[in-house]
């Protein structure tokens, strides 16, 4: 079912009006940019509300309107819009990964073109799987799961649109940005502060749609999953204002210069950083595991209580672990101080939420064996204690002494992200995609259990070959001779991470291709679904459970 | 105020409020009267599954 079918023609007018304004917000930006980045961003924008001036405009007065019986029903059109999305960038985003992993191992490779440098494409692939992939299956499941666990529809049908469609330029916006050579030079915040701005406007509507559905649900509690997407999406407000406040040089340059300086800039950097980490990388998902993997085992969560402290824990201690970002640094050694401590205080809640997960499965591990689908989210829980564990362990001052600056750090990101993150997406994917497109079971069922295998053995061999190379330059670089001097230079360590470099080469490259058969897989069975897809809304229960 | 002062702050009161908030959701939740509340919660999610697949 295309967007505007699910419109009616008032929902339609407003949807043309801001499209217009979009296209005029671009001409706009493009008129007074004239050129460099700022200005091919305002023509995609100016692009992107022509083609939905259309896109609308046509179908004004052709498309008969849908009935009144949808507000019975649960509005899973933008869900499944979101879901595309999620697999377009996770192709996208992990495609990039695999290159620049190759690229380390062959760095001659490099083509002569300055937007395929490492520098740039290397935020192509951040930005790419954290926010195309991971913000767009965020976005897409906090409306699947809000809907279902307060039993309404969503408050009205043009926002979940404005926020889909206005992220996902927020993306391109970034992903061209960078090849074009434009950063702020702030980790995971990038982008420039046009972007930004446009960012707190689709963040807020996002808010608002949250907030209000939760207002007409039918369900007397607010489930716990809801909690943990609520604070995904209020707390990423926070850290993303504050940490992109910056004055532009002109306001037709794409060019500024942040508010903060010195050690301030850097300790606010770390504070956005690391909370990107606990807020936009793991309360969202915490928020789906909390959601699906109960749903898929069909038992309820171990301990619901447990749950409740395990998010209040990690609401209040990630707030105060960024700073372990920075030992060893201009930043006062009592705040270092501070930053480790909580670090180490966030392994309780952070296995809480692992174990609770984990316990919830017992008397359910003969599914975890037939069913891949669940077999992928007890994977992810399992990473995700894992993680966090090694997360406490590097933030000690001395550990940190040894793993900073090294591959260690890249393979501890990267047991969280393909571990933890990537594995409950697609947990939750396999879970939704039959159901939204009215269907039993995936198109090809037994990709599913071919795309488990790659993707943890993919995993495995990524951070464990990685651990290697971090332990090994660490040892290296700190390595001295009896007259004091260092034992090996810097390009010998460099050269003793080549065989770690292919190995995790190896390793993407396997992740990629189980994203890559994942989105087959989802392609073939949104094919078969046809227009039964039209059918596959599911009615809305407003009777509490008992 | 001082910069020492504000450290002191920095260093006493965030960390008693916090542990203050933290013993509160802690009685809040394992508060034994509010036990089938939570039963019933963690459960509702089932009864919404086994209502889209009966339909």
């Amino acid at each position: 079912m295309t967007m505007t079918a699910t419109l009616t023609s008032t929902e339609r007018r407003i949807g043309f009006a801001i499209s217009a304004a979009l296209a005029v917000l671009g001409l706009t930006m493009a008129a007074v940019a004239k050129s460099g980045p700022m200005a091919v961003h305002g023509a995609m924008a100016l692009v992107l509300g022509v083609a939905l001036v259309f896109h609308l405009g046509g179908a004004l007065y052709d498309h008969p309107e849908p009935s009144n019986r949808r507000h019975a029903e649960y509005y899973d059109a933008p869900t499944r819009f979101g879901i595309v999305m999620t697999l377009i960038w996770a192709v996208v985003g992990m495609g990039v990964g695999v290159w620049l992993a190759a690229l380390m191992y062959w760095p001659e490779a490099t083509p002569l073109w300055p937007g395929t440098s490492y520098g740039r494409l290397r935020p192509v692939h951040t930005s790419g799987v954290i926010f195309g992939f991971g913000g767009n299956a965020l976005i897409a499941t906090s409306f699947y799961v809000l809907q279902r666990t307060s039993r309404a529809r969503l408050a009205d049908a043009v926002s979940p649109w404005f926020v889909l469609i206005g992220f996902n330029l927020f993306c391109a916006w970034a992903a061209t940005g960078y090849l074009m050579g434009q950063t702020q030079s702030k980790e995971y915040a990038e982008p420039e502060w046009y972007a930004d701005l446009w960012l707190v406007v689709v963040w807020v509507t996002y808010f608002v749609l949250y907030i209000r559905t939760l207002a007409r649900r039918a369900e007397p509690h607010i489930y716990v999953a809801n909690w943990y997407y609520m604070a995904f999406i209020l707390v990423v407000a926070m850290l993303h204002i504050v940490n992109n406040l910056a004055l532009p040089v002109t306001w037709g340059s794409g060019e500024s210069f942040t508010i903060w300086s010195g050690v301030q800039d850097a300790m606010i950097q770390w504070w956005y950083g690391h909370n990107a980490v606990a807020f936009f990388l793991t309360a969202g998902f915490l928020g789906m595991l909390y959601y699906f993997l109960p749903v898929r085992a069909q038992r309820p969560i171990w301990s619901y209580r447990l749950s409740i402290l395990s998010f209040w824990g990690i609401v209040f201690f990630y707030m105060w672990a960024g700073s372990h970002h920075l030992h060893y640094t201009a930043l006062p050694y009592w705040v270092q101080t501070l930053g480790m401590t909580f670090s180490i205080m966030l392994l309780v809640p952070s296995w809480a939420s692992a174990g609770n997960a984990i316990a919830t499965l017992n008397g359910a591990w003969h599914k975890v064996r037939d069913d891949a689908v669940l077999r992928f989210m007890f994977v992810a829980a399992v990473f995700y204690g894992l993680s966090t564990f090694e997360g406490s362990f590097l933030a000690i001052r001395p550990v940190n002494a040894l793993s900073h600056y090294t591959d260690w750090t890249v393979g501890h990101v990267h047991s969280g992200t393909l571990g933890w993150v990537a594995m409950i997406v697609f947990g939750a994917i396999y879970s939704m995609v039959p159901k939204l497109w009215g269907r039993d079971d995936m198109a090809w069922p037994k990709a599913v259990e071919w795309h488990f295998w790659l993707a943890i053995t993919g995993t495995l061999i990524y951070v464990v070959s990685l651990w290697n190379a971090g332990i090994t330059q660490g040892l290296m670089w700190r390595a001295y001779d009896e007259g004091g001097a260092l034992s090996y230079s810097f390009i010998e360590s460099v050269e003793a991470m080549l065989p770690y470099y292919a190995a995790r080469t190896l390793g993407g490259a396997l992740f990629l291709a189980g994203a890559v058969l994942c989105a087959l897989n989802c392609g073939a069975t949104m094919r078969a679904a046809g227009d039964q897809v039209d059918e596959a809304d599911r009615p809305l229960y407003t009777q509490p459970a008992e | 105020m001082s910069h020492e002062t504000l450290v002191l702050i920095a260093k006493t009161i965030g960390p008693i409020w916090m542990g203050g908030f933290m013993l509160i959701v802690f009685i809040r939740s394992y508060n034994p009267r509010r036990r089938a509340e939570q039963e019933r919660i963690a459960r509702s999610i089932l009864s919404e599954v086994e209502r889209e697949t009966r339909t």
